[in-house]
């Protein structure tokens, strides 16, 4: 994918070849301003697999949360969405467990 | 270990990260390992969002205590807000408390996608992924005159108190109690 880095405050969107990357802390107000766009390059550019590195991400609030739940759920048919997870931040675990939930059979978890 | 951290502040957005740092930090993993840490600083991350959201006035409050050798950390988030906000309140926290936590989250989340400008996902955030037990309640503006000062005195605004009891991992209490049996 060729898709702009974006940074607002610590937060930094970027991308290389089929991952997208999520650093820093995202709890701006709305963070859909920031977040969106970038999903919406992704959901033009991704081929039938992606994936989200959050290993990076030290925090996402609730109204970033909705913007993921919002990319998985709209994304095209037939694709399939790998979430990368740092094991030692335990939140990634749960709150990103809950949203493979939401398509199983399309979202893979890798920990490391 | 008791201590109890009260802070009344004003509603900007920027104290969000700010207080959710100096939680994280005064937690520090050397105290209350690094699970405690988060998940204590994630509920308060929520709790404040929220109060700036949705707060009827200029000034909020929060405390955050642990009495002694008690299980959990106590999180109390204060502020005003009118009849309408507090009835919206209570319907959010009658639906988080519909089912098993996780099941909500999801559910929440879900919902979440219809509404616009909100995700209504922290209560459900703070009940599956910080372990935390909420309650609330309801008192007059008499209780705490400063959150009220910068509201109409014929403003009929009440004062709303989340309360969030989040649990210290066992691990952690079961380190305590072997250090207090030496």
């Amino acid at each position: 994918m060729n898709i702009e880095e974006r940074i607002s405050g610590s937060a930094k969107l970027s991308a290389s070849g089929d991952t997208a990357i999520f650093t820093g802390e995202i709890d701006m107000r709305s963070p859909s301003d920031f977040l969106s766009p970038f999903f919406d390059e992704i959901a033009v550019q991704m081929g039938e697999l992606v994936r989200l590195d959050f290993t990076p991400l030290e925090y996402l609030n609730s109204s970033g949360i909705k913007c993921i739940v919002s990319f998985v759920l709209s994304k095209a048919e037939g694709s399939r969405i790998i979430f990368v997870v740092d094991n030692n931040k335990s939140w990634q675990k749960t709150s990103f467990e809950v949203i493979q939930s939401l398509d199983e059979g399309n979202i893979i978890i890798e920990e490391v | 270990m008791t201590f109890n951290f009260d802070l009344t502040y004003c509603q900007k957005w920027e104290n969000v990260s700010y207080i959710r740092h100096f939680v994280a930090d005064m937690l520090s993993e050397e105290f209350y390992g690094l699970s405690d840490s988060k998940r204590v600083s994630t509920a308060t991350s929520e709790l404040v969002e929220n109060l700036v959201k949705h707060s009827s006035s200029k000034l909020a409050n929060i405390s955050i205590s642990r009495e002694g050798d008690a299980s959990e950390i106590l999180l109390k988030a204060t502020n005003t807000v009118s009849k309408e906000l507090l009835n919206q309140f209570e319907t959010i926290f009658k639906d988080i408390y519909k089912g098993d936590p996780k099941t909500v989250y999801k559910e929440m989340m879900l919902r979440s996608l219809g509404e616009k400008d909100v995700s209504q996902l922290g209560l459900a955030r703070i009940r599956y992924e910080c372990e935390g037990e909420i309650s609330y309640q309801v008192s007059n503006c008499k209780d705490n005159p400063k959150l009220c000062q910068s509201l109409p005195k014929t403003s009929k605004h009440q004062l709303l108190t989340i309360i969030v009891k989040v649990p210290m991992s066992d691990q952690l209490l079961n380190s305590n109690n072997k250090e207090g049996a030496l």
